[in-house]
């Protein structure tokens, strides 16, 4: 039996985890589902008389959608990544963890699996689901399209109650995803090194660290273009998703450094 | 089974907590690790369960370094610390999620265990008192049927009939291929248990003999008056509890506290009759 992997042992830690884990999860997963919910009851509830009025025109009230979804989503990922190896911190939990015959690749991949996989899926899944209940609702107080004439003279169909699974975002939004992945990496990361008090001792590091250099990059910024005109040039630069595209890219390989750094910092963790 | 060799370890620079230290632990025994407060039992078995790296030094554990904390080993070894923490589960949702990883994890074992040191297994493990929890973990860490045992403190918070019960227990649990370490400072709880001793002291091992070993070599009585080759006294009630050279080769009980004071205090004067051979490498 390999001792850097071994699928039976994954499964068996899969398992195991969830003991432990499930039920911090299932918590988190409930006060999120609460407070989309929450959101939604309240915005539906204070346009109750506007909707049955004159439901066709009243769909700015579902405005709070994607800042929600993003604020929420990426709350609810950094304290599901920062508690998972939280009781690294907690000498009593600690000894257990780590003598649990399984690798420290099993033990980190498991940690992928809930915090990233099962984590972003089901704050989607949760997302999708109440968001269908409220939208599917709505839609019963009237029609959901309307026909319009575009400016080049076209007939169009306009839906306005869309599903937010169904709604086209702008495509710049599909470069951010990756911020996810690299907020789990970094809190993951931080639920290992510190000792107590993750959430916020990661939370703090961050944020020091992200104004050190933006700092750093407004400063380096001004000194290169004091003085000087500005020039547009049609250069691969110039394409903003281009520019996207590298700050994907960059974002990418730092949730790779980040999870590496990790998976070495639980193969050296003592207790 | 295990061997350490000039195992250097501290926790900061300033205080180094074992400097060359050396031992050796063979299977079919149940070591006892006496010690003051602060000598580093627990990390010397932190250091042998990988929980704990060394700064420099040997630590081969079935012939693996225990630092890497590979599964092969990880499964040889019932780790049972002084501290520890159950979930707020059933016994038999925390077995099915954990038992597994233990090859030779004996349920039937288990069961018996459970039984005799009467553990309300329909409870909540998190809802046990600390005593129940104990003998818990001792029961799971036995059931697993590891090559090494390897306890911190096991008896304290166990009432009395629950420490006769242990001590039955671990008698019974001995094997050939196993190897039992158990530290404490309540070393009335080793009484008739354990059949070697390890006494850490400055840094090192200060002692590793067998009580066969050490009984074989010195005697320990209780007398009225102090003889001329009393090698470490205490007072007692009505007289002295004395250590002295066995040379008449006299049956006696080995009296853990008195050598772990004689040995603290008298270190050398102890440890150059117990003649190293098998056990004791040279302090």
């Amino acid at each position: 039996m390999s001792n850097l992997f071994n699928t039976t042992r994954f499964f068996a830690l899969i398992r195991r985890q969830w003991v432990g884990f499930g039920r911090i999860y299932l918590m988190s997963i409930g006060v999120i589902a609460g407070v989309i919910f929450c959101f939604y009851a309240f915005n539906v509830g204070t346009n109750y008389d506007r909707l049955q009025n004159d439901s066709a025109h009243a769909y700015s009230i579902l405005n709070f959608r994607a800042p929600l979804f993003c604020v929420l989503g990426l709350f609810f990922v950094t304290v599901i990544s920062s508690s998972y190896f939280a009781d690294l911190g907690r000498k009593t939990r600690a000894i257990f963890e780590l003598m649990i015959p399984a690798s420290q690749l099993e033990k980190f991949m498991v940690g992928i699996f809930y915090t990233a996989i099962v984590g972003i899926s089901s704050f989607l899944l949760i997302y999708y689901l109440i968001d269908l209940a409220f939208v599917s609702y709505l839609r019963s107080f009237g029609p959901s399209i309307r026909t319009e004439v575009n400016e080049l003279g076209e007939q169009i169909t306009v839906e306005f109650w869309q599903y937010f699974y169904s709604v086209d975002y702008p495509s710049g939004a599909y470069y951010a995803c990756f911020l996810p992945f690299v907020l789990n990496a970094i809190f993951l990361m931080g639920g290992i090194i510190f000792k107590g008090y993750q959430y916020i001792k990661t939370a703090i590091s961050l944020l020091l660290y992200c104004v050190v250099w933006m700092s750093f990059f407004v400063y380096l910024m001004k000194t290169q273009t004091e003085n000087t005109v500005g020039r547009m040039d049609e250069n691969y630069w110039s394409d903003s998703n281009h520019i996207f595209a590298l700050i994907t890219v960059t974002g990418i390989m730092l949730t790779l450094i980040f999870w590496g750094i990790a998976f070495l910092r639980l193969k050296e963790k003592e207790i | 089974m295990i061997t350490i060799q000039n195992l250097n370890f501290s926790y900061s620079k300033s205080r180094p907590l074992f400097l060359q230290m050396d031992l050796s632990l063979k299977q079919g025994h149940i070591y006892g690790l006496l010690g003051k407060n602060g000598a580093g039992k627990s990390t010397l078995l932190k250091n042998i369960a990988g929980l704990v790296y060394p700064v420099s030094g040997l630590v081969e554990v079935l012939g693996h370094n225990p630092a890497r904390r590979e599964p092969s080993l990880l499964r040889e070894i019932s780790f049972i610390p002084e501290e520890f923490y159950l979930p707020a589960v059933k016994s038999e949702q925390f077995l099915k999620a954990n038992a597994g990883f233990y090859p030779n994890f004996d349920r039937e074992y288990f069961s018996r265990l459970i039984k005799e040191f009467e553990i309300p297994v329909e409870q909540k493990l998190a809802e046990m008192s600390y005593g129940q929890k104990k003998k818990y973990i001792i029961s799971f860490g036995l059931a697993s049927n590891t090559k090494i045992i390897i306890m911190d403190e096991p008896t304290n918070g166990l009432d009395i009939p629950s420490k006769v019960q242990f001590r039955k227990i671990m008698a019974s649990a001995i094997t050939d291929d196993r190897c039992v370490i158990i530290s404490t400072h309540q070393v009335r709880d080793l009484d008739n248990l354990i059949d070697a001793v390890i006494l850490l002291d400055e840094h090192k091992v200060a002692l590793n003999a067998s009580v066969n070993l050490i009984t074989d070599k010195l005697c320990f009585k209780k007398t009225k008056e102090l003889s001329f080759d009393v090698l470490y006294a205490e007072e007692a009630l009505g007289g002295f509890n004395v250590i002295l050279p066995n040379t008449l080769a006299e049956d006696s009980k080995l009296d853990l506290e008195l050598l772990f004071n004689a040995v603290l205090q008298q270190k050398e004067k102890i440890t150059n009759l117990i003649k190293v051979d098998e056990y004791v490498k040279p302090v």
